[in-house]
Order: C-alpha cells, then sequence, then structure tokens
C-alpha cells in the first residue's frame, strides 16, 4: 500500500527530475507538491535542520510544511531562501548565534524563523484562532511534531495509551536523570 | 403503544440529561422519542478528526458543524453584543456537550444551597441538599462516577463531607506522580489536596472500559472511559425509545387549553414534522432551551427565560516546580 507519506516521500526524492507532476494523487496532493520548486525543497530542509539543530529530518513532512507555508505567503521561499544565505554568509554555526546576530531584528527574517520552528514543533502551520469554527491553520503532522519529544519518556502523546489503569501512581523512570 | 399521540414523552436533545430522562422513561414502558439535530458519529471518526485537526486546542475541531446543526464556535451562531464575548463549547451531536466535558462530578456542598442565609449573597436554593441527594446518588451510578468516599470536600481538611446515603460507583484512580508531589509540598503549606470526583472509570462500567491514562480526556475520551451522553442515548434506544436524528425542533404548539400538544421539527432536507405526544421534555442546553421555549412563546409567564444565563465559571493556577514532575 502506498500511502501519503510515503507519496510524498518519493516526491522529494523525486525533485531532481522534476517529477511533480500529478500524475495520479489527489488535486490537494498535486498542489502541495506543484507549489514547491525543486532547489527551495533541499535549501529548505537544510536550514531546517540547522534551525532545530538536528542531523535529519523527515523529508516528506519538510516538503510539506515548505508547500503550506507557500501557500499562506506565495514570498515565503524567496524569504526562506534569503535567511538561509544569510547563515551561509555570516558562516553562523548554531540558532544561538542567529538569534544573537543584528540582521535577526529583521522582522522577516525572524518571522520567517519563527514559521519554520513552530511548524516542525508544533505540527500546524498559520495562526490558530479560538472559539472559531475555522482558522487558517493547517495540519502537519499529529504525532511527528518535535514538542512531543522532550516528554515522550514521561507523556503519552494525546489518544494514545502505554499503560493499564494507574500506570501513572510510578513515577517517570527517567526521573533521575531529568 | 398510544394510539392518539405518537408518543407518551418527546424529549428535545439527546445530551446526558435528556438521554438519561428518556432512558429512565422507556425503562417504565414508556413510548419515547428523542429529537436531536445533529447526527450519530461514531467514537473512532471523532477520534480521528482530533488527531488530524490543525487546532487542538480547540475542543469543538473534531465535532460536526453543520449548517443546520451549528456546533457554538460557528461565526453563525452566536451573535455577541456586549463587552463580554460570550462563547461556550457547546457541541450538536448524539450524546451533546458531555463528549468533552472532562467529567468533574462534584456535588454541591449543603453550604452552597444557603448562601443567603450563610454568606447573606445571592439566594438560598428552594430545597435542602438532604432532599437532592438521593438524586445524587442515582446521577452518580448512571454516570459512574469514581470518588473518595473519606475526603472532606469542602477542602477544610475534616471527615468524609458532604454527607452520602451511599458510597461512590467506583473508587478514585490512584494519584499521578505529579498529584503526590503537590500533596507532600502544600499539604505543609495547609492546603488539603483531594481528589477530584469524576465520571471516568476506574474499572469496567456500563459497557465502558477502565481508563488506560490516554492523555485526552479533552476533547474526545478515544475509549470511551469518560462518561459522555452517547452511552445513555445508546440504553434509550435499547429500551425502547425512538432516537431521531437531523431533528432540529422548532416549535412546541400550544393545545386549546396552552397545554403543550404537539413539537414541530425540520430535517436538513427541508421536511417538516409534526409530532405529538403527552409531555414533552426540553433538554437542547442553556442556550437552546431557553430560544425554543422563546420562539414558541411558552414557559415564561415569569419572563426569566433566557435571562440570568451564566457561563461555566473556572479558575486555574498555575506554578513552575522547583523539582521534575
Amino acid at each position: 500500500m502506498i500511502t501519503r507519506r510515503k507519496l510524498l516521500y518519493s516526491g522529494a526524492a523525486l525533485t531532481g527530475a522534476g517529477l511533480f507532476a500529478p500524475l495520479w494523487a489527489g488535486v490537494a496532493l498535486a498542489q502541495e507538491v506543484s507549489s514547491a520548486a525543486r532547489d527551495d525543497v533541499e535549501s529548505f530542509r537544510q536550514l531546517s535542520m540547522f534551525l532545530l539543530e538536528r542531523p535529519s529530518l523527515d523529508a516528506a513532512l519538510s516538503l510539506r510544511i515548505l508547500a503550506q507555508c507557500t501557500q499562506n505567503d506565495p514570498e515565503f521561499p524567496q524569504k526562506m531562501k534569503a535567511l538561509w544565505s544569510k547563515v551561509g554568509q555570516h558562516h553562523l554555526r548554531s540558532v544561538g548565534q542567529l538569534s544573537g546576530s543584528p540582521f535577526y531584528r529583521d522582522p522577516v527574517i525572524k518571522d520567517t524563523t519563527q514559521k519554520i520552528v513552530s511548524a516542525w514543533y508544533l505540527g500546524y502551520t498559520g495562526t490558530p484562532v479560538s472559539l472559531r469554527a475555522t482558522d487558517g491553520t493547517r495540519l502537519v503532522t499529529f504525532t511527528g511534531a518535535l514538542a512531543y519529544q522532550p516528554t515522550a519518556d514521561a507523556t503519552v502523546i494525546p489518544t494514545y495509551s502505554r499503560g493499564k489503569t494507574n500506570y501513572w501512581v510510578n513515577p517517570p523512570a527517567t526521573l533521575a536523570n531529568d | 403503544m398510544n394510539q392518539d399521540f405518537d408518543a407518551d414523552v418527546i424529549v428535545v436533545g439527546s445530551g446526558a440529561l435528556g438521554s438519561n430522562a428518556a432512558f429512565e422513561l422507556a425503562k417504565l414502558g414508556k413510548s419515547v422519542i428523542i429529537l436531536e439535530a445533529g447526527e450519530h458519529i461514531p467514537r473512532w471518526k471523532i477520534v480521528e478528526n482530533f488527531r488530524n485537526s490543525s487546532n487542538k486546542g480547540n475542543y469543538n475541531s473534531p465535532y460536526p458543524n453543520e449548517p443546520w446543526a451549528h456546533h457554538s464556535y460557528d461565526e453563525q451562531y452566536i451573535e455577541n453584543t456586549g463587552s463580554f464575548e460570550f462563547r461556550p463549547g457547546m457541541l450538536k451531536l448524539v450524546g451533546g456537550t458531555t463528549w468533552h466535558w472532562a467529567a468533574a462530578c462534584w456535588r454541591y456542598l449543603p453550604n452552597d444551597m444557603k448562601l443567603n442565609t450563610l454568606y447573606g449573597v445571592g439566594r438560598d436554593w428552594p430545597l435542602e441538599y438532604s432532599e437532592l441527594e438521593p438524586y445524587y446518588v442515582r446521577a452518580e451510578i448512571a454516570l459512574g462516577v469514581c470518588g473518595s468516599d473519606t475526603q472532606d470536600q469542602s477542602g477544610q481538611g475534616g471527615g468524609a463531607f458532604p454527607p452520602r446515603s451511599s458510597p461512590y460507583p467506583m473508587a478514585p484512580e490512584g494519584d499521578t506522580y505529579l498529584f503526590q508531589r503537590l500533596r507532600e509540598r502544600m499539604g505543609p503549606a495547609g492546603y488539603h489536596f483531594i481528589h477530584e470526583p469524576n465520571g471516568r472509570a476506574t474499572e469496567p462500567y456500563d459497557g465502558r472500559p477502565a481508563c488506560s491514562g490516554n492523555n485526552n480526556c479533552m476533547p474526545v475520551c478515544p475509549i470511551g472511559a469518560m462518561y459522555s451522553g452517547d452511552v445513555h442515548a445508546r440504553h434509550a434506544e435499547q429500551a425502547g425509545a425512538k432516537l431521531i436524528t437531523d431533528a432540529t425542533a422548532y416549535k412546541l404548539e400550544k393545545g386549546a387549553d396552552d397545554k403543550i400538544v404537539a413539537i414541530h421539527y425540520r430535517s436538513s432536507t427541508g421536511a417538516d414534522v409534526r409530532l405529538t405526544a403527552k409531555y414533552f421534555i426540553v433538554a437542547a442546553h442553556g442556550l437552546e432551551t431557553p430560544k425554543l421555549l422563546l420562539i414558541s412563546e411558552v414557559a415564561n409567564s415569569s419572563d426569566q427565560v433566557g435571562r440570568n444565563l451564566m457561563d461555566h465559571t473556572g479558575q486555574g493556577l498555575q506554578f513552575i516546580a522547583d523539582e521534575p514532575l
């Protein structure tokens, strides 16, 4: 069975050949994929790894975030590439160096950074509006949201379970190392 | 079966209140019809909707929001005119808003019912706690409440309070590690940390599994360990009540002597239906119940219907801990 995730992944892998044609995928998927230019895809993934300080990130999610941010703001790819090239020009080695640099005061740079980090950690793009039926948010991933990882040893991702009634009376096994 | 009426009793609303009323009546052999504006949605679909929601902090987001059965966050549903944005989280589907109620099941204390006498504010209730107590017991059994039979729920650190004629149906869940630490740290400062009685099963109960800590009481318990009104909508149907979904009641019809003789509802396809019954129960929630009464111009000799509306109040405390919890 070919899942949506696998399909997106294969799309990302085929960026070199520019194979983003909507061959048989759904319309929404086709739009998501075609809205991301191939050279942007790799830049975005590299920039994401730098901003999140991770050696690797899920390519499918990366593509999805890029596509959704681009749909929300057609200028996003340019902004993202401008940020990535600033990082290169200034030989920045960490996010700390970025947030401490003078050009981080540029609201476009800061907003672009926060949009990317937020999407990876929270698992959605857009800004939630409370107490309304609709808003501009779009899901990127549920269980893949990075915000769950720091507490994954102690707190189960909502709706899932890994114990039986009253398992919670025991302290988290990792408490001693916290 | 009554031949002169469509039912002995027609209940508007399939939430916890309407469904429990329908079930009790159906058990007694009454013919009962429940009208529900929304649809029946199986739990697994709500869970999937939640997992796929891009705004998980919006507790209405996994639930249906149809043009003919809006949930209360819809822009078309509540028109606020005052300075306060009143927007409680009501749902429209079989089972009602207890799908996402978090299931706190506190009783009122005897002194809560004598606010004026004891504290000089508000009004006293027209009945005593002792008169209400047997019904609390029945409600706790119906909802499957777990709680402590020994703690002072007034928070004063005394003996078991308020008085109970029957123990809780289930024992409390064990304290989380966080609660254990809170109790230990706050106790010496004079705070009595007590268990909150709640409608989450701690052992298999009435077809519900025991809570397994799925970390999602709100906005949907994925396994149905937490009580929600769909339990009694199902029980009512099994006891013979007829549940009609996609049926928005819009008029209670008065007869010659001003008694209600019929109810009118409309479906999303535009079909209008008139049903007769000997009795009607309007259990459509704090906004829809007065709305139906007001547009039908019934039951308002006091002129108080729709007035004194009060939202669900709440208080929160946040702590920054000096130890890992």
